[in-house]
């Protein structure tokens, strides 16, 4: 505990010396009389000269030039002024400096450990800020526990290389939860439709004073950008920082790839918590790295950056993935290319799996989704999202809520199977079944109503227009996963999908049904 | 709901418990500080109203949230303690140096260097 000092009480001596009426506040009260005693007499000295400051027409420099002449020329005079001169600076402005330190432990009567709490409540530019307040709050500031959830995330690129490598050695094994990037303030707004990707080079260009002329000018000095080895500090120090790291959350790097992102995870065998948006990295190498290094990973929230273009997903990787990962209970791939038959290893694969969210995903039919309530992996879901699925089948579908009347998927509390362009029609995906008439929807809400269901189509023949206002006067999206701090998951609808995503060939992909399918399925061609 | 008071019934007997001191706490703060146990403890409001009532019992000069702070910390209770050190860190955010200097009257000690 800090001690707390009382106003010290300033004790004079007096002199026998006339001074003129003082007008400053302090007065300077009386004083006994000097005693032979050295330091005493110092005191007095110093008493004396300092008085002089009251007179009105003083002038020391004239006194001194006078002094100066009638001393003999060898005179070391000067050299003792400024000596002196410089000493009294000094000490006057130590005291000034303790003076006013001893006023804050007043006014701020916290000890470090108390004020070290309240700073790791503060987010990160608050924290930059109150350290440059004042001395204490800048070795406060330091502690390692202010740095334990960096969040460096900004509305335009402002953070660079340089800043997270300071956070990030500040922190040092207490950083428990990093993000990172750019987030563009809209996106944060539920039933927000558009990409992230392309909201944000918006956001970018129209922010104010912000050119990305000045961004390429400035190479090679000062740049706000954030480069691919942005991450590299995690590793640095003996990997001490990125090992006791639970989450990262990483937003619209541009400059980020597959290798540095790879790189990164590696230092991060404690990951519990992993989101990448935007970021130019492909899913097999990613999952692969998540699959090698992060174990307990209990959340994975993958966005693509290039909606509908990476279809790099081998079945190994998921198998991997779920031989290595098995305590993910929350799985979120949007905007991939993903074959029902590589989700069903995932899905079925994950033994705690209870939230699943594939939205604005192609190739997937919803075929992964049969038999899947009565065995492991599917039956404790609570939260479906098949968001904007341009295959996903309304045949499927229609199986799916069956299923769902039949007492399968018990725990499941939130399903969502809107989509923006209509349900695929079963023999040409280009046709889209725009009504949700054909599907047991009243009666799924009846037998169930705890679940809540979503799904949003619009009128035959309107697109973008109903969609949105659906999206702004109905149900809200927003929705937290089990282990999220409760961050705002958007749907990426936006559709650049062209028809030739849907070729004959994918379709054909998904025709694998596996094992303890019902002859039913085996009689079911796609 | 404080510790310091659990322990210190835990480590006495009961029979020859007559005061426990709280020797750091004044008066006025100790009161605040039994309102806020007592709502707390008293499980009548749903969770959205306690919250409310939380950010009103809040709402006072930050040398009284001081004074609470070092009361919650003394007398080891942690959910009073979270609640005036998020209110501080609230008056906090969002302000420059220099306006963080000016609310708590904090002098500038630039380069005050520890000699202690």
């Amino acid at each position: 505990m800090r001690l707390v000092m009382d106003t010290v009480e300033e004790e004079f001596v007096e002199i026998p010396i006339p001074i003129p009426s003082s007008t400053s506040s302090s007065s300077m009260a009386k004083r006994p009389c000097p005693s032979q005693n050295p330091r005493m007499e110092l005191e007095n000295l110093l008493y004396q000269f300092l008085s002089l400051s009251d007179r009105p027409s003083l002038s020391l420099d004239l006194s001194f030039e006078n002094l100066l002449q009638s001393m003999p020329p060898d005179t070391d005079l000067i050299d003792r002024a400024l000596k002196m001169g410089s000493l009294l600076l000094d000490a006057a402005k130590h005291s000034s400096r303790k003076r006013a330190s001893n006023h804050n432990s007043i006014v701020w009567p916290l000890p470090p450990d108390l004020t070290f709490k309240i700073f790791s409540m503060l987010d990160t530019q608050s924290l930059c800020y109150v350290s440059a307040a004042c001395s204490f709050f800048s070795k406060c500031a330091k502690d390692p526990l202010c740095y334990e959830n960096l969040d460096l995330t900004t509305l335009v690129p402002k953070v660079n290389n340089a800043v997270v490598a300071t956070m990030i050695q500040r922190a040092g094994k207490a950083l428990r939860s990093l993000k990172l990037g750019v987030v563009p303030a809209t996106a944060c707004s539920p039933g927000f439709c558009q990409p992230m990707v392309s909201t944000i080079r918006k956001a970018i260009v129209e922010a104010p004073n912000f050119s990305w002329n000045d961004k390429r000018s400035r190479q090679g000095r000062e740049s706000s950008v954030l480069t691919r080895c942005c991450l590299s500090p995690l590793s640095g120090d003996g990997g001490a920082p990125g090992a006791l790291l639970r989450k990262l959350h990483l937003y619209n790097i541009e400059r980020m790839d597959s290798t540095s992102l790879c790189g990164a995870l590696s230092a991060c065998p404690s990951l519990l918590d992993l989101e990448i948006v935007g970021i130019h990295v492909e899913l097999r190498q990613t999952l692969m790295s998540v699959s090698a290094n992060c174990h307990l990973i209990e959340r994975l929230f993958f966005e693509s950056s290039r909606t509908g273009r990476d279809d790099s997903l081998k079945a190994q990787t998921c198998s991997e993935l779920v031989n290595n990962c098995p305590n993910l209970t929350s799985l979120s791939l949007r905007g991939f290319k993903l074959h029902d038959c590589k989700v069903r290893i995932l899905v079925k694969g994950f033994r705690k799996l209870k939230y699943v969210d594939f939205s604005s995903s192609y190739s997937i039919t919803g075929n992964f989704l049969r038999n899947l309530g009565n065995c492991n992996g599917g039956n404790l879901l609570e939260v479906l999202i098949l968001r904007d699925c341009m295959h996903l089948k309304e045949m499927e579908v229609i199986r799916f809520l069956t299923a769902i009347l039949a007492g399968d998927f018990k725990l499941l509390m939130h399903l969502d199977i809107s989509n923006r362009e209509g349900l695929a029609c079963e023999a040409d995906w280009y046709h889209r079944c725009y009504s949700s008439n054909n599907m047991p929807i009243k009666q799924v809400l009846e037998a169930r109503p705890d679940m809540r269901l979503v799904a949003e189509y619009p009128s035959e023949g309107s697109y973008a227009e109903t969609f949105d206002a659906e999206m702004n006067s109905d149900i809200s999206l927003q929705f937290s996963s089990p282990t999220s701090d409760g961050s705002i998951f958007m749907s990426t609808s936006e559709s650049s999908y062209n028809s030739d995503h849907g070729s004959g060939n994918e379709e054909g992909q998904d025709a694998v049904i596996y094992g303890e399918s019902s002859d039913e399925d085996n009689n079911m061609n796609l | 709901m404080s510790k310091t008071v659990k322990d210190a019934i835990e480590t006495i007997p009961t029979d020859e418990i007559n005061s426990i001191s709280l020797s750091l706490v004044r008066s006025e703060i100790l009161t605040k500080v039994i309102e806020y146990c007592k709502k707390h403890n008293s499980a009548q409001m749903s969770d959205v109203d306690l919250m409310d009532w939380d950010v009103e019992f809040a709402n006072v000069h930050y040398t009284t949230l001081f004074d609470l702070v070092l009361s919650a910390n003394y007398m080891n209770i942690n959910c009073l303690l979270d609640l005036v050190c998020g209110k501080i860190a609230d008056m906090i955010k969002g302000k420059t140096p220099g306006e963080i200097a000016k609310l708590f009257d904090i002098k500038d000690v630039s380069t005050y260097e520890e000699d202690n």
